[in-house]
Formats: structure tokens, sequence, C-alpha cells
């Protein structure tokens, strides 16, 4: 199950992504996830709770960055769990997953 | 019929353009004889404005390029020569396609043709043609032409050079319902890795729909991998075939021909992604690059070429390509017919305005940082001012053309006017590549064509008084284009009789624009030529000579901030020195504050700041290294209060190969200026080119070095003068 949590950290909104990203749940919480393409300037996307993420998942968040970027908005990942720090060295993402810097 | 005034403005810029390009190389003929491609791009220009104009049912144009292009055509496959008679003769069709264009331009549509004009040119060609019939079994079809293009490009795709990457290349797309069968794409990519290295690999997300239309079940991602093993093709295509063939793989072995990798092209939205893909992993090197790039299909090749050229490698067009001569020449001229975006002027005006408010915002933004003293925050700042930067140069350089457009246009001018003068005249031009803004180039055009036909008309005497002087037949006027610090330097010269000074003099005073004794520099009587209602000229002629014309010259001149001077030799000749700022938008500027006030300079004509303490000064002039400079006193000169000043600073800018100080109070830096024409309220006031908006939001005023400089001289000649007076 994927579940996403909005949270409020140093005043600022940040989303947090937990449990499975996978084809079974992508179409559930497309509608929910896409909502916040566009809607702050800036959005801190907490990955640490994400436990499995497939290519249907990967899809989702390219999807949610790159629709955010034609509003001018930055996504910026955070906190990435074992599962999205494999996904990101196996198809060398890291640049996508803001890998290596710090918010 | 009627059309949209939109897409007929359309056609007849694209006429003009297509129109102004084969008239350049019709008089390129004249002087460096035929040559094949450039007849063809002739052929196609006409070809081009027929197909268009069929599309707007403009029959006359139809009708008219049609036999054009009959005649282009027999050019190009060489049943008839194309000598100097059909040379004029096609000029003259440029010229009634030209003003037939004008009328649509006008009207909007097609008016009753010119018809005695149009017959005599349509007879003339019919017999070009009426000879090819006698001597020829007929004309070959239209569309000849064409095959020969395609012909050519499909013979390049062949390139047979084999790529240096010892990596297999691996381009998968994935059936868009391979999830709901249970595979995962990243399951292949693992497997692969088992027996290999994957040494690069990109997830494409080209075919990713927005939101609206995106299915998240479905698969629209594609991967592009290098892969480095010893695997043969065979191994690689089983692995794949654990996908049960849900999708597509390109494999290219390594050192594969360049040729193979263009297959890859299609699993990509655009060709420039693929360019860009291939050229950040590294599969192919930049000389490579060029060669993939050539062998693209002709309208993908336009676009690649444009995008590589802006953003990727600015010099793979250039690079090593092993065609033959002639073909490269044919895909130059390819690429340059095409190789435009039309963009409205006034969308570009807008960009500009909005880019001169954020060079605006980013200042106020780059104080505030500094004031808060964060560091973090005046870091960002700085990269941003960084980014700022570039955008403001990015975005000016669009409203940069080369002065090369108006260039063009002055062979035939010359060659025109000569000939109703009954004159030889050479033309060299040089510099054709220097750039100027848009709006300037525009308002420049016609007072350079102005001194051009002046240059032939009074500068170049006649063959008979040449030979007489002892010179050569022919006359040369030289055109000279050339960047000098910050500004454009235009220079037209003749090797013609030069200005006659006596004669200038008792134009003048019996024109009653100087009074007989009165002494002027010899600088001064040449410039008596652009008072208003001044002419030389004994006898009026249809070129120039009524008067009109040179006060008008100086005066746009004038209106642009440039200064025109006049260097003549009697007996050698005459040159013309134009000298234009490069833009009047936005300038990186050097502020400094004389009392209260805020001044900018441009940062280009800043040579030095020193301190006046350190020099030896007598009077106004400081001794630099030995040489020296006379300087203003800002204060005085714009009656700002004296308060005795702790440190004497002085600016020392570059002006026209002079220098001059400029005694400041304080140097506050480089700064990034918005420039915003003067208020009516400062007509008329001198020493100011504009105001500026600092990021403090003070008003600056831009100074006028120009003014300054000649301030300067003339103080420091009047101060001569008296000194001279006074020894008397």
């Amino acid at each position: 199950m994927m579940k996403l949590t909005e949270m409020i950290q140093e005043g600022k909104t940040c989303l947090a992504l937990s449990g499975e990203m996978t084809i079974f749940d992508v179409a559930g919480n497309m509608d929910m996830l896409l909502h916040y393409a566009g809607l702050h300037p800036f959005l801190v996307v907490d990955v640490s709770g994400v436990t499995t993420i497939d290519m249907a998942g990967l899809q989702l968040l390219m999807l949610l960055k790159k629709e955010s970027g034609k509003a001018a908005c930055t996504i910026f990942f955070q906190h990435h769990s074992q599962a999205v720090l494999d996904i990101a060295s196996l198809l060398h993402m890291e640049v996508f997953f803001d890998i290596g810097e710090t918010s | 019929m009627t059309h949209k005034p939109e897409t007929i403005a359309a056609f007849v810029q694209e006429a003009r353009e297509l129109l102004a390009a084969m008239e350049v190389i019709l008089l390129q003929i004249e002087h460096d004889g035929v040559d094949k491609a450039g007849i063809d791009a002739v052929f196609r220009a006409v070809h081009t404005i027929k197909g268009s104009a069929s599309i707007f049912a403009l029959e006359q144009i139809v009708a008219f390029t049609h036999i054009t292009e009959n005649v282009l055509d027999q050019v190009r496959t060489e049943t008839i020569t194309l000598d100097e008679d059909l040379r004029v003769l096609l000029l003259a069709c440029n010229d009634y396609i030209s003003s037939q264009i004008d009328t649509i331009a006008f009207a909007k549509a097609e008016l009753p043709a010119d018809s005695q004009r149009r017959h005599g040119l349509e007879e003339k060609l019919r017999a070009c043609l009426d000879v090819v019939g006698k001597t020829h079994s007929g004309i070959e079809a239209d569309d000849a032409g064409i095959n020969e293009v395609k012909l050519s490009l499909v013979q390049r795709q062949q390139t047979g050079v084999a790529a240096k990457t010892p990596h297999w290349y691996l381009s998968l797309r994935f059936d868009r319902d391979i999830f709901l069968y249970g595979l995962n794409p990243i399951a292949f990519v693992q497997h692969l890795s088992t027996f290999g290295v994957v040494c690069d690999i990109r997830v494409i997300d080209d075919f990713l729909p927005d939101k609206q239309s995106m299915n998240p079940e479905q698969c629209y991602i594609g991967i592009e991998i290098v892969f480095q093993s010893q695997a043969t093709h065979r191994d690689i295509v089983d692995v794949f075939s654990l996908m049960n063939a849900l999708g597509s793989m390109i494999v290219i072995a390594p050192h594969s021909d360049i040729d193979a990798y263009r297959d890859v092209l299609v699993n990509f939205s655009h060709p420039y992604h693929c360019v860009q893909v291939l050229t950040e992993m590294q599969v192919l090197d930049r000389q490579e690059m060029a060669l993939f790039v050539e062998g693209i299909q002709y309208t993908e090749e336009v676009q690649v070429v444009d995008a590589l050229t802006t953003v990727a490698h600015p010099d793979v067009a250039s690079a090593a390509s092993p065609m033959p001569p002639a073909a490269q020449e044919i895909s130059a001229r390819d690429i340059s017919e095409h190789q435009f975006i039309k963009i409205q002027v006034d969308r570009l005006d807008q960009l500009i305005d909005l880019v001169g408010e954020l060079v605006i915002a980013g200042a106020t933004a780059t104080l505030v940082a500094k004031k808060k003293q964060d560091a973090r925050y005046r870091e960002a700042a700085e990269a941003i001012a960084g980014l700022v930067g570039q955008i403001r140069d990015a975005a000016l350089a669009f409203r940069m053309v080369r002065m090369n457009e108006i260039f063009q246009r002055f062979p035939r001018v010359i060659r025109e006017t000569a000939s109703a003068l009954g004159k030889e005249v050479t033309l060299v031009m040089t510099g054709e590549d220097t750039e100027l803004d848009k709006s300037m180039m525009e308002k420049i055009a016609n007072p350079l064509m102005h001194l051009v036909r002046n240059a032939v008309d009074h500068g170049i005497e006649s063959t008979e008084a040449r030979l007489a002087a002892g010179k050569v037949k022919k006359g040369t006027i030289t055109l000279h284009a050339r960047n000098e610090s910050g500004s454009i330097v235009i220079e037209i010269s003749d090797d013609g009789k030069g200005m006659d000074s006596q004669k200038i003099m008792e134009k003048a005073i019996e024109k009653g624009l100087l009074q007989p004794g009165q002494l002027l520099t010899p600088a001064e009587i040449l410039n008596m030529v652009f008072a208003p209602g001044f002419s030389t000229a004994e006898k009026v002629t249809a070129i120039s000579g009524r008067g009109v014309g040179m006060d008008v010259v100086k005066k746009n001149i004038d209106e642009l901030h440039g200064t025109v001077t006049i260097h003549s030799v009697p007996g050698a000749g005459t040159t013309m020195h134009i000298r234009l700022p490069m833009t009047l938008a936005i300038i990186d500027g050097f502020q400094v504050t004389v009392g209260t006030m805020v001044f900018v300079l441009p940062l280009d004509r800043v040579v030095e700041c020193i301190n006046l303490a350190n020099h030896p000064v007598e009077q106004n002039i400081v001794t630099l290294r030995d040489t020296p400079v006379s300087f203003i006193d800002m204060r005085h000169m714009f009656g700002l209060s004296s308060i005795a000043r702790t440190r004497q600073n002085v600016l020392i800018v570059d002006y026209a190969q002079q220098q001059i100080g400029l005694l400041v109070d304080t140097f506050e830096g480089e700064c990034q200026a918005v420039v915003k024409p003067m208020n009516t309220l400062f007509a008329g006031k001198k020493g100011f080119s504009g105001s500026a908006l600092l990021g403090d939001g003070r008003i600056a005023l831009v100074l006028d070095i120009g003014y300054l400089a000649e301030h300067a001289r003339r103080t420091e000649h009047d101060a001569l003068e008296m000194a001279q007076q006074q020894t008397r």
C-alpha cells in the first residue's frame, strides 16, 4: 500500500511517501500525488518510507517532477530509503532523486 | 479567396528573404563566375516562392515563377549558359517578383499585373527556352531538380565510418501494456548486468503524456544503455526474449557504422533529444556526431543542426566532414535557408523589456543579500545575478543581426548608380559579420545608402578625370564594419577626388551658413556639409545632390547616439566614419557618485581608476605613465556642491581612441543598468545618453562619453587659445 502524508517541516509543506510504489498502487494514488504538481513553488518529498518501487512507481514520480517543472515549481526528494537508493543507482538516476545534495 | 493577414505576411516575408538571397547570388556570380551551388539555390528560391504562392492561389506569381523556374532548370542542367544578358534578365525578373510581392503586402491580394513589363520579361524568358527547344529534345519535368536534391541526401546518408566506441549500445522501448503482463523492465537491466557492465543508462521520458492523458498502469518510458561486455549479439537479444517481445530493442554492436546509430532516432520524440543523449552518454564523439547529423533526413537535419549549434557543441556544424566541397556548400545553403525561427518583433521586445525588469529585480536581490550578511543567501543571489547576466546577453543577442543584412544591398546600388553615371566602380566590403541591434540596423540603412550613393556620385571622378589624375580607371569604394570598445564603427571610403575645403567654405558663405572671415578647423569645414540646406553638387542629379541628404544622415545618426566624422585628403579620397553604440537597451555599467548624484558609465569605456594624488597634475591635465590626459571635474561640470574631497578619484575612460579623465567623489563599482530614454523634460540637455534604474530604486543618469570627450577637447582648445592670447 502506498501512503501520502502532508506535513509541515520548518514552516514548509513537505510530502511524505511511504509503503509500496508499484504497479498495484499507482492507479489509486495518481490523482492525489499529481495534485501536488505545481501546488507549491518548492516542495520537499520525503521518500524515507518507500519500501518497494518499480518502473510504474518511478514513472509516476517522473511525471510528478515533469508536471511541476511545467508550472515552474521544484520538487526535491530527500531522506531516500534503501529501495529508492537501489533503483536510483541501477538506473543512474541520482540527479533525478537529488541524491548527494542537501535540502 | 481570402487569407488571414498573418499567413500572407509570413509568405511575403519568406518571399522577400528568398528574393534577397537570390539577388545576392546573382550578383556574386558576376564577380566569382557561375557556380553550381549558387544556381541550385536560385532555382530553389524561385521554386519555393512558386510553391508558397500556389497555396495562396496567387496565380500571376505562380505563372511567372513557373517560366523563370523553367529557364533556371535549363541553366542547372547546363543546357543554357548563364551569360551576362541572362543574369541581367534574371535580376529584372527578381525585381518584378519583388514588386508583385510588395503589392501583395500592401493590398493583401493580387492586383492586375503590370502587363507590359511582365510580357516583356516573359517573352525574353521564352526566347531562352526556344533556343533550347531547337537544340535540345525538350524541357524535362519540373521535379527533376527536387529528385536531384533528394538523391544527394540519400547518397550522403552512407558515411561508412565506424564509431570509435568499444561498447554496445541498446535502445529499449516497451509495449504500453507490459506492466499488466507482470513484467518489469528493471528486471531486464538487472539481468543484463550479470554478464557485463552497464557503463551508462538513461531513462527516457519523451513519450510520457501529461497528467490528463496519463494511464499510470501503462508504460511510457524507454531505456538507453551503454553496455560493456564480451557477449555476442545473440546473447543480448536472448536476454530480451525474456520480455516475450513486448517491446522493441535496437542493439548496436561496438565499432558499428555511424549510420547504424541513426536507427535510434525513432525512439525519441525529437532528433535533438537523441543527439543530446548520445552526446551525454559519450557514445559518439564530436566528429562522429557531425557525421551522424549530416545523414539525418533533410527536414530533421535542419532541426538537429540548429539545436546542436546552439546548445550541445557550438562547432559541430563546422566539424570535419567527408563530403566533397560542392556538396558541403549545398548543405550549408540548405541550412542557411531554413535555420531560422521567425519571431514577431513585439514578442522579442516584450522579452527584452522583461529581461530589463529582471536585471533590476536581480540587482535589488543582490543588494538585499549584501545587507543581510547571510553568506548562503548572498551566494544564491550571486548565482542568480550571474544567470541573469547570461540571460540578458542571450536575449540581446536575439536582436543582433549581421551587418551583412544591409551590406548585401550595396553591390546592386553601386552597380546601378555607377552605370547611370557612366563610372566604373569596384566595391570592397569587409566586416559583414559584425553585429548590430536590429532596431538600429533599420535606422542606419538609409543613411548608409545615401552615403554610398554620394561616394559614387561626388567622390569617384569620371573615368577621364581619373586617368588624367594618373589613377586606375576603376574607382574603389570600401565598406568596412568592426567592433571597437563597445561601439560599432562603419567606414565608407572612396579613392576619389576628396573634398574641396575651399569650395565648401564658399558654398557655406553663399548659403549664409557661415560668415566671411570666420575661422574654422579643417574638420569643422568638412562638417559644414551636414548643415541643413547644404549641397555642393554643381548640377543636381537624380542620384544625389538635392541637399536634403547629409543633414538627414547626421540627424539619423545623432538619434542613435552615434557620431559621424569625415576624413578627406584632396585628390586621394574621402572616408566617412560612423560610430554607433552596440545596443540601446541594457548595458554593463560602472557606477560613480558625485555629491548626492549617482552616474553610470558604459563599463567597456572604462580604462582605469586612479587616485589623482599619486600622479603629477597641472591644472586639468594629469600625466599618466608619461601621457598627458585631460580630466573634467564632474562637480564643476554639473554645478554640484563643492565640499572638500578626501580622495581625488579619477576615472579614465576611452572614446574614439582618445582618453579623458572624470574627477568624481566615489567609485561604486560595476552594475547592470537598464537604460531608459530621457524624459522630454531633459530634451536638449547635453552630457547624458539616458537614465537608468538602480537596484535600490535610485535613478542614475547615464553619462554620454562622446559629449564629455568633445567637451574636454573644446575646453583644452579654449584654454590653449586663451594662453596664446595672453602671450601676445
